[in-house]
């Protein structure tokens, strides 16, 4: 499966799994916004240690780096070509 | 794909989440609301954009916030929010010059009472003129923060820069225990000036360091603009550090239209709540004659308490009574955030519909939890046991609504190391670690059986599961006593009384 559209994968699980059947954009805010919480911000970094091996102890967290579908692929990118 | 249990809570407005879809009659209740949605309005949007529509929205605003505000303090925060609404491009100037302002105008914000209290009782220092000291501390305390920022955004390597928790802790401590072992009074004096004004601001300056490691931090003059935002914080800033008002800035004026007549709903829904929490202290307390909980408590500890049907209903009123104020004072706060440009989520969200503890102590005091969760919880998540993702979650979590929260609390109650020393004032503490504890352990429990919860329909529309939650919050509050009067064994009887255990 194609990463952008692995992720969007991933986000619309968490998304159903609250309930929220709204349409999304891959711009679009998820956790700023209150669509997604802290918690579920630890469900997408786990996703990314798992399948991307992105290390987060070293990089550093911030929820920013995960608020939208283009910027969870944005950091898989960068990290990819770090 | 695997996930860790998350709660389901979205606290803001309809307009941004989708929300669970419900058919029965709760749901259409749920539905209903008393302030219609003005923001999905179209021709609402465009009459807020214009300059008619943003002096209207600024008269509506004023006319709510003059409910819970003297005319004066009104008239201030009507004149910034009115720079903000109209200058949308010097928003953030706007917000510093209107925060200095503020504070200014209302600058004993904290607990100033210490140091002259400290220094009172001590002939050498009974002298000081506080309110100068008071000045220069303030200051002082602009100014180390200016200075750490700016070294920060140079040298983001440095330990104390990289680490700003850390060394803030290690600087306060080192404060408290010079001004609890040294003996020389003026020196106590001074440290305890110190303690009080960087207690007062500690979690600011943690958010605004950090903010200076990220890729767009700002200016250190935006981030003293934070530093107890003109709308309203207490030792928690809400909403938040700089890095999360970037985020949440309206970057349209059709934004700024939708941000601002959320924030007048929100404030006149503030002030229904303010005279809803009035009504119901007169009737709970006046016409029924339901004591409040310090004196029921008193009673108990004496020996010669109210009967066991009574202190319930002393402490169903007290509950209530707590997240009236909880959210008629978040929701002002944010509502003016909102009127000033900013999409802050709301502070308190619906608290009474949780269905599992982490999702009630999520809508209870959302940027507390939030801290809490920046400070606490993810440092320890990805720092600790990754290989084991429950027991990560599980520690990381007590790391957060345990020891942030008592490290917290101890913190912004340090009055007790003064009117008790130290060691008297660690030793009292002990009924509120106990809280801690009761609540991690109880937010741990809540995750880890979210995830099967969620697999199969709730049990009567989640009913049961709500009354459990609200039940859990309102026994807990026995054990949620900040003060030192009362030894653990109090509560307990208190506790035990509630269920006819005990005298």
């Amino acid at each position: 499966m194609e990463l952008r559209e692995m992720t969007r994968t991933m986000v619309a699980d968490l998304l159903s799994n609250k309930g929220d059947r709204s349409p999304f954009e891959d711009a679009d805010s998820l956790i700023v916004s209150g669509r997604l919480q802290s918690l579920d911000a630890v469900s997408i970094a786990l996703f990314l240690e798992r399948e991307y091996g992105i290390d987060f102890s070293r990089v550093g967290f911030d929820q920013t780096q995960i608020d939208s579908v283009d910027a969870i692929v944005g950091l898989i990118e960068r990290e990819r070509h770090a | 794909m695997r996930q860790l249990a998350t709660p389901a809570v979205t606290p803001e407005l309809g307009a941004i989440s989708g929300g669970e879809r419900k058919t029965s009659w709760i749901g259409t209740l749920s539905d209903f609301r008393l302030i219609p949605a003005l923001e999905r309005n179209e021709e609402n949007l465009a009459f807020a954009a214009t300059i008619t529509g943003k002096l209207v929205l600024l008269l509506l605003f004023g006319g709510g916030l003059i409910i819970q505000n003297s005319w004066r303090n009104a008239a201030i925060l009507l004149a910034i929010l009115a720079a903000a609404a109209f200058l949308p491009n010097h928003r953030r100037r706007v917000l510093t010059i209107g925060s200095l302002l503020w504070l200014a105008a209302n600058p004993y914000w904290f607990d100033w009472a210490v140091p002259q209290f400290v220094a009172g009782s001590n002939p050498s220092t009974a002298g000081w003129d506080f309110r100068a000291l008071y000045g220069v501390s303030l200051v002082a305390l602009l100014g180390l923060a200016t200075a750490w920022i700016s070294l920060a955004r140079r040298h983001p390597a440095l330990f104390f820069c990289r680490r700003p928790l850390v060394t803030l802790f290690l600087l306060y401590s080192a404060l408290v225990m010079l001004a609890s072992f040294t003996d020389l009074d003026r020196v106590r004096a001074a440290a305890w000036i110190a303690i009080v004004v960087l207690g007062a601001y500690l979690w600011f300056l943690a958010y605004a360091i950090s903010d200076q490691s990220s890729r767009d931090p700002d200016s250190p003059v935006s981030e003293i603009g934070t530093f107890h935002a003109f709308w309203g914080s207490t030792a928690t800033p809400l909403p938040k550090g700089a890095a999360y008002l970037r985020r949440i800035e309206s970057k349209t004026s059709r934004d700024l239209a939708i941000t601002q007549l959320k924030a007048l709903k929100l404030l006149l829904w503030a002030d229904i709540l303010g005279f809803c929490n009035l009504g119901f202290g007169k009737i709970a307390h006046g016409t029924l004659g339901i004591p409040v909980f310090e004196d029921a408590f008193d009673r108990c500890a004496a020996h010669a308490p109210y009967p066991g049907y009574l202190c319930w209903l002393v402490l169903l009123a007290a509950f209530a009574e707590k997240i009236f104020a909880i959210s008629v004072w978040g929701h002002t706060a944010i509502a003016c955030c909102r009127m000033a440009g900013f999409r802050a989520l709301r502070n308190t969200y619906r608290p009474l519909s949780s269905r599992t503890i982490a999702d009630f102590w999520n809508r209870y005091y959302f940027y507390f939890k939030e801290l809490l969760v920046d400070f606490f919880f993810y440092p320890t998540f990805f720092r600790y046991f990754r290989r084991w993702n429950r027991l990560r979650l599980a520690v990381a979590t007590f790391a957060a609504a345990a020891v942030g929260n008592m490290l917290f609390h101890f913190i912004r109650d340090i009055r007790y190391v003064a009117e008790l020393g130290l060691r008297r004032a660690v030793l009292g503490f002990h009924v509120y670690v106990f809280y801690c504890c009761v609540l991690a352990a109880g937010i741990v429990v809540s995750q880890l059986r979210s995830s099967v919860r969620r697999a199969r329909p709730p049990f009567l529309g989640g009913l049961p599961a709500q009354f459990g939650v609200l039940l859990f919050f309102c026994l807990l509050q026995v054990f949620d006593d900040d003060g030192r009067t009362h030894a653990i064994t109090t509560h307990f009887a208190f506790l035990l009384h509630l269920f006819g255990v005990g005298g």
